[in-house]
């Protein structure tokens, strides 16, 4: 019963996730059916948590109406804006298979415990109980100290979904949970490889799917992946929100800038991280839009990312109401330009070990070099904002004193890679096609996967 | 297949056997066989055992914020020794002193209460 109920759940918010991929999705490409599927999973899954983050900070407590509302709401948006399915078979090749491989052994790690771990449970788990206990955060748990409670001021997004999982199994086991993590990573993949599939031969996109699924920093058990942490989910929100503002400048469509607005204003809403992307991307986004539509295009770039930062002012402002977060208090002694070398030589030799995945990142240093991502080059976008993500961390562990700061480095040089992977392997991979002698066709290959077709 | 893409290929491949192996040098025992330590099968006794709403005093070497977040939703405060925790005790009425010693010692776990106040 619990997993029919979990079931329910996850259809609710893939028909709102559904709805809005429908309501805004670009009109110029057709929907490939697994690709629309997993967009509107990982969409909904974003939609249901900021919605029920906003109707809290409204002082209006979670219900079952919420999902009810959700749902028909989304499945209003889609009967109106179907779109139009790609004709193309689905061709599942070895390297799709090779990727799912990958995801099996994911949902294994899912299924095998009852409990998140770490600290997906001591702090997004305990915040997920708190808030389906009171129906909003508005509650002891994040006010006063009955209880440890690390981080009260995260922001709230990833809680609310678990929040929403338990309301809707009724159990507080955190098994379901695992389980909607396990298949996000699952629609995360069928994005990537859509990604690439937009771009590269069929034979190549597959295995360079496999390649990104088997990323050793997903498939560590320490990584948790399914242990509820929001690193992942973030890294998916900005790749989400990246890949439709590079459609945006590539083409002036409104639905794309929207989905765009909106995966920005999740990632804002998973992780403190996200709230810092946004800031990067008001710096970044214009000068794309500059460089594609002139000062016009420049603010209605800008309007893309800026459109979150109402709710996370809003946010930092309520939190400040929370448990002091002691931690956070004692991180920064100051910029100190004189620890710039130290943690720049610190984050090179991190992302350069081989269970850090360093070829890829060799593949990206090479490609930087040989095709310097210019910004009136809409694909540069992803670049841009993956080495921006980069710059953001050593930005932050300047302030930090040095031992600290290598602390904090070496401690989180996998959380790190987490954030910055999807969005450069996708720019790394969509930029291989613009080597012909790579990607010339030397097979009758089906010209679809996922419904994104070769452009040459 | 032209001389560039197929050694693309055969690096795709070299990167994807050195990713493969990755999974297989961790151990994926700690991550299968976690729900089944010592401390999560006394933590779910306690859950049974003790009423919602009763503060529980975590005491020892496993009373992390984690363990405290397994017995929610009672509200759980952390004490490194047993006296410290007992004498929190006297001033909560119907307390529990839950003692958790270590994940993998189930002999050293033990649970005491309700305390009334002294």
């Amino acid at each position: 019963m619990l997993h029919v109920r979990l079931l329910l759940a996850l259809a609710t918010w893939t028909c709102a996730g559904a709805g809005l991929a429908a309501a805004f999705r670009s009109r110029s490409l057709p929907a490939g059916r697994l690709e629309f599927l997993a967009l509107s999973y990982i969409l909904g899954f974003g939609a249901v948590g900021l919605a029920s983050v906003v109707v809290m900070i409204c002082g209006i407590p979670l219900g079952p109406w919420l999902p009810l509302v959700s749902g028909a709401v989304g499945i209003a948006l889609f009967l109106r804006g179907r779109p139009a399915w790609d004709a193309g078979p689905i061709r599942i090749r070895v390297g799709h298979v090779v990727a799912c491989g990958a995801a099996v052994l994911i949902f294994l790690a899912a299924i095998s415990s009852d409990h998140l771990q770490g600290d997906g449970a001591e702090f997004w788990g305990l915040k997920a109980r708190s808030i389906e206990r009171a129906g909003t955060f508005r509650n002891p748990d994040f006010t006063s100290e009955v209880r440890p409670h690390r981080h009260s001021g995260y922001p709230l997004l990833m809680p609310s979904v678990y929040a929403w999982i338990h309301s809707a199994t009724g159990s507080t086991s955190e098994r379901p949970i695992r389980i909607s993590l396990a298949l996000f990573f699952l629609a995360s993949l069928a994005l990537v490889s859509a990604e690439l599939r937009e771009r590269l031969p069929a034979s190549m996109a597959a295995w360079l799917t496999a390649l990104f699924a088997w990323t050793p920093a997903f498939t560590r058990p320490a990584t948790g992946l399914v242990d509820g942490y929001g690193d992942y989910a973030l890294a998916i929100f900005i790749l989400i929100g990246l890949a439709q503002a590079r459609r945006w400048l590539e083409k002036p469509e409104l639905g794309p800038a929207i989905l765009a607005a909106l995966a920005l204003a999740c990632a804002g809403q998973t992780k403190d991280e996200g709230a810092a992307f946004a800031v990067l991307a008001l710096v970044l986004f214009p000068i794309f839009g500059a460089a594609a539509r002139g000062a016009g295009g420049a603010w209605r770039a800008a309007a893309i990312p800026a459109t979150g930062l109402p709710l996370l002012v809003l946010w930092f402002w309520i939190r400040q109401s929370f448990v002091p977060d002691p931690e956070a208090l004692t991180a920064a002694t100051g910029f100190d330009a004189l620890r710039l070398p130290g943690v720049v030589y610190w984050l090179g030799w991190n992302l350069a070990k081989i269970p850090k995945w360093s070829l890829m990142w060799a593949a990206v240093l090479g490609l930087l070099v040989v095709r310097f991502p210019k910004p009136e080059n809409p694909e540069s976008l992803l670049a841009w904002c993956g080495l921006g993500l980069l710059a953001l961390y050593v930005a932050t562990w300047t302030l930090m004193p040095v031992q600290g700061a290598r602390a904090a480095l070496e401690g989180n040089a996998v959380r790190l890679i987490l954030h910055s992977v999807p969005i450069m392997f996708v720019w790394m991979g969509r930029t291989l096609a613009t080597f012909p002698r790579l990607i010339e066709e030397t097979s009758n290959s089906p010209a679809h996967f996922l419904g994104a077709r070769v452009e040459s | 297949m032209n001389k560039p893409r197929a050694v693309l290929h055969l690096l795709i491949g070299a990167a994807l056997v050195i990713s493969l192996r990755q999974p297989f040098r961790t151990d994926w025992g700690e991550v299968f066989g976690y729900d089944r330590t010592p401390l999560e099968d006394f933590l779910q006794a306690c859950r049974h055992e003790i009423p919602e709403d009763s503060p529980v005093l975590l005491v020892g070497g496993a009373a992390t914020p984690q363990a405290a977040t397994r017995l929610y939703p009672r509200p759980v405060r952390l004490f490194p020794t047993r006296g410290e925790a007992e004498h929190a005790a006297s001033s909560l009425p119907g307390a529990w002193i839950v003692v958790v010693s270590s994940p993998f010692s189930r002999a050293e776990s033990l649970l005491r209460g309700p305390r009334a106040p002294r």
